[in-house]
């Protein structure tokens, strides 16, 4: 298997270099190659997915001789865990990001005219380079025993961890990947179009693909987010986490560079910046891997990745990336026509120059923050830094007159989470101020009136908003702006979807997504800045605790069919009962303690209950000590010191009436004194298996016994009971952690109606390139249309 | 694609955009810089460091005890770092998961000589190998 799996590998690499290089020919003029050139990219295609085909077939027949199957699948888990395992690790995502840029290349061939061999070209050699890793991180590998090196075959594998162990983990690789791969379609159209010194056909071409990788890879920063909100019970879904930031970061880029593409597209200009956006999109989108899986922040980060080998390959080639795009953008620098910035501030031209500056300023600051690691770990930079930034700020409560007083050795850091909280809320105000004047404009111009007409509404609507909030008690001026603001901007381009929509559903795809946008800001501002701190209740079973107007009963500890234990918990809200079941169990296989939140959503407000711990009903009469615990018995204050042992007796073998006893020291009323339990191992010499313990208590100060009922020397733990005390037995309790999230509906409604815009875009964009296309084909001369609604659709199925 | 005629460049005209864009980038710097101030944390891997440096750091080490909460609800466990000395940590969010398979732990936070103790915002978990998830600070 590891040989074969390995050649489809190689065969992989193989032919993807034959299509690279068949293009090159074909743009040198070479137009033989150009079958080749297909033939490669099909080929590579094909063992791209038997690649792919292997591995499902390995994972779902439990093949634990292959080191990647046995590492993240068993026999227990279900088929859809089987091929989703395909993905856990760092192998068999390459993998993925491989197949799914295959299929791309495989549509591009006949979508890109005469751009084909230079944009292919460009995309098969990064496809090779893919490829390479793959082999590097070869997921066939034989499961081998480290030391013998013989192949191991087990009956069972290790099993996928079981944090990863939910749906979102089918879903939310595969989506981020199809983000990834198709991000490339535009860099290597910038490429081509540079390389053919055709400046602005690309941008036509490019248009549809890049909406399409700012929609997958949007759609899978949700789902990340929805994934820990859902599952990991911190009540969060943003953590400003370097592997979530680095993928923020391109998509940021990717937002601003579609609205520029289109400014280019419709208008002209912008010609220069497109080519450095849609460039350095990738370039961004590579280092996102590089961080992620080179193992640099791997104490910088919660997605801890280990250096699994494959640094050096990375570097290499976002270097490449790099060198190879910033050269070609400057080797045709001077020949780009430009065109002079509008005149008019009031117009689409320069509200998008503006909203795409707000967009890269944000995924600099956020790029720079999540580097600093790195960028500090250049030796010398790290602590020079370090000394700016204490000189311009407070950052150490030790006397600073002392220079090297209070600076660390080793001189990289981080950005805590407070930078990007700080910094980036103003950034997104500016988006949203942008928003609300924009999508009124004139591309060129405006009129001035006309516009202020259209701003009354959802100026009043927005007045609204902040006087309601006011009401309900949010006070933060930031707060405020995107609520108010927010609410101002949706208004406006609810505006423009009402008026385009006259000339067909598919033109409101923008509009559409910049209220969901609004509406997820809305949402956030709830959800985070004003959701409730997380109380601590500790609940005896059968017990009642009112909070936030809920009434939360314990009903004791429960396990699931599965054997996977949760509280049960009866959570009581004007008058009605719902059940809350936040999971709590140790995993025995993993030796870890599992945790799932409990997420009730209402209308304008999610409970959310985090399970921290399960106290089992403990009798204080009866407790059990380790070395060195004191313990709290009624009037009593007992201290363990240690065991008592009759050493003689033991190293003599005479076992039978040896004594062992603990050592405590007991404060009574102020007093303390030594007492020793002992108990006698009694062994009848002719049953000697039948031994048993004799309990020899002892008689404390206020007349108590105290027996020493059971004792492991290994663990060094006593277990002691007094007698006579009868203290009540502590019932078992619950300890969860409770908050309210305000609003948070409000980001996942936002986010849907956000992408579902842009899928309306999509698909306008890519029938206008359809149309585009027939219209090279076909002699007869159309006249320019843009199509709409569904009329399109009709009219490509009636050309076809 | 346009229909004007490329003007003659007749050097730099400042334009209302510039302006505009100049005040965009300011608001980006100036934040930037307030968004820096307290948000540094330097990397350490020794408990002396942490303690005597007053600020606030990334310690990295190892897991030196089992762990329990205390008497306030907060998760405090030993952390040992490379040199074998021992440090208590507290934090206030609950026992991360995969806590007990931790084959280092990365606190964050600073020490506080009142509660002779490093008080973690958050702990980066880290597990062998395999791509492991845990519970970050929250937004």
């Amino acid at each position: 298997m590891y040989l074969f799996g390995t050649m489809l590998i190689v065969s992989g690499v193989v032919t993807a270099i034959l299509a690279t290089i068949g293009y090159l020919l074909v743009t040198l003029g070479k137009t033989q190659a150009l079958p080749y050139a297909r033939t490669g990219v099909y080929l590579a295609l094909a063992a791209t997915v038997a690649v792919s085909a292997s591995l499902i077939v390995l994972f779902v027949s439990g093949r634990y001789d292959i080191k990647y199957v046995n590492d993240y699948t068993d026999n227990a888990a279900s088929i859809f865990f089987k091929v989703a395992s395909i993905w856990a690790g760092q192998p068999g995502s390459f993998v993925i990001w491989t197949l799914w840029g295959m299929i791309s290349a495989a549509l591009m061939v006949k979508r890109t005219r005469q751009f084909e061999p230079y944009v292919l070209s460009i995309f098969m050699f990064i496809q090779a380079a893919l490829l390479v890793f793959m082999l590097v991180r070869n997921p066939f590998v034989p499961n081998l025993d480290p030391i013998t090196n013989e192949v191991l075959n087990p009956a069972d594998g290790k099993g996928l961890n079981p944090l990863l162990h939910n749906f979102w983990m089918i879903i939310h690789p595969p989506v981020l990947f199809w983000g990834f791969a198709l991000a490339a379609v535009p860099f290597a159209f910038a490429l081509a179009g540079l390389w053919r010194r055709d400046y602005d056909m690309w941008v036509v071409r490019a248009l549809p693909w890049t909406i399409a990788a700012w929609a997958f890879l949007g759609l899978a920063l949700v789902l990340g987010g929805y994934w820990a909100y859902e599952t990991l019970g911190w009540g969060g879904y943003w953590g400003w986490d370097p592997v979530e930031n680095s993928s923020l970061v391109p998509w940021l880029m990717l937002t601003a560079l579609l609205h520029t593409m289109l400014l280019q597209k419709t208008h002209g200009g912008l010609r220069r910046s497109n080519f450095v956006l849609a460039v350095f999109t990738y370039i961004l989108v590579f280092y996102s891997t590089f961080l992620t899986r080179s193992g640099v922040l791997s104490n910088f980060s919660v997605h801890s990745f280990v250096e699994e080998g494959l640094k050096t390959f990375l570097f290499v080639f976002l270097a490449l990336l790099i060198v190879g795009g910033v050269a070609m953008i400057a080797w045709r620098w001077r020949d780009i026509p430009t065109l002079p910035l509008s005149d008019k501030l009031l117009s689409r031209d320069s509200f998008f120059v503006l909203g795409a500056l707000t967009l890269v300023l944000l995924a600099v600051i956020i790029c720079l923050g999540t580097s600093m690691p790195l960028i500090s770990s250049i030796p010398g930079v790290g602590h020079s830094l370090q000394r700016i930034f204490d000189a311009a700020f407070e950052t150490t409560t030790v006397d600073m007159s002392d220079p090297n007083m209070g600076e660390l050795t080793d001189g990289r850091f981080n950005m805590a989470t407070s930078f990007y909280q700080e910094t980036t809320p103003p950034l997104g105000l500016v988006v949203v101020l942008l928003l609300i004047l924009g999508p009124l404009l004139g591309w060129r111009d405006t009129n001035i009136r006309n516009l202020f007409k259209a701003l009354t509404w959802p100026a009043v609507a927005g007045v609204v908003v902040v006087c309601f909030s006011l009401v309900i008690g949010v006070r933060d001026l930031i707060s405020l702006g995107y609520l108010g603001l927010g609410t101002f901007a949706a208004g406006t381009n609810l505006v423009m979807i009402i008026r385009t929509l006259k000339g067909g559903w598919m033109r409101i795809g923008g509009y559409l997504s910049h209220v969901g946008l609004m509406i997820m800001f809305a949402g956030v501002v709830g959800s985070s800045a004003y959701a409730s701190p997380d109380e601590r209740l500790v609940i005896a079973e059968g017990d009642t605790i009112k909070m936030h107007g809920f009434g939360f009963t314990f009903k004791g500890y429960e396990e699931t069919e599965d054997k996977k234990g949760y509280l049960h918990l009866v959570v009581e809200h004007n008058g009605k009962e719902f059940k809350a079941d936040p999971h709590l169990y140790v995993n025995e296989r993993m030796g870890a303690t599992m945790q799932t939140p409990s997420i009730h959503s209402f209308l304008w407000r999610d409970l959310y209950i985090t399970p921290v711990e399960f106290l089992p009903r403990s009798d204080p009469n009866a407790p059990i000590m380790a070395a060195n615990d004191t313990v709290e018995i009624g009037p009593y204050k007992v201290t363990f010191v240690n065991f008592d042992i009759d050493r003689q007796a033991m190293m003599s073998g005479q076992l039978n009436g040896a004594e062992i006893g603990a050592k405590l020291l007991i404060e009574y009323e102020g007093q303390t004194s030594e007492y020793i339990p002992r108990v006698r191992l009694v062994m009848p010499e002719d049953n000697p298996d039948s031994l048993y313990y004799e309990e020899l208590p002892v008689t404390i100060q206020g007349g108590h016994k105290l027996a020493l009922v059971n004792f492991d020397p290994n663990q060094r733990l006593i277990a002691l009971k007094v007698l006579g005390l009868n203290l009540p037995a502590e019932p078992a309790k619950a300890i969860i952690l409770v908050s309210t999230k305000p609003a948070v509906v409000l980001v996942w409604l936002g986010v849907f109606i956000g992408i579902l815009g842009g899928f309306i875009a999509l698909v306008r964009r890519y029938l206008e390139g359809e149309t585009r296309l027939k219209k090279a084909k076909a002699s007869v001369r159309r006249p320019e249309n843009v199509p709409s609604g569904a009329g399109a659709l009709a009219n490509l199925l009636r050309t076809k | 694609m346009t229909t004007t005629p490329p003007k003659k460049s007749r050097g730099f005209v400042l334009k209302p955009l510039h302006i505009a864009a100049f005040g965009i980038i300011l608001l980006a710097i100036v934040y930037g810089i307030f968004g820096v101030q307290g948000s540094v944390r330097a990397y350490t891997t020794s408990v002396a460091e942490a303690e005597q440096s007053g600020r606030s750091v990334q310690l990295a080490g190892f897991l030196g005890s089992q762990g329990e909460y205390d008497e306030q609800g907060r998760w405090t466990f030993m952390l040992e770092d490379e040199n074998g000395e021992m440090m208590k940590i507290i934090s206030n969010e609950p026992k991360p998961a995969n806590f007990e398979q931790a084959i280092s732990i990365v606190a964050i936070g600073r020490y506080d000589a009142n509660e002779g103790a490093f008080m973690a915002d958050s702990l980066l978990v880290k597990c062998p190998s395999k791509y492991q998830e845990q519970a970050p600070s929250s937004l």
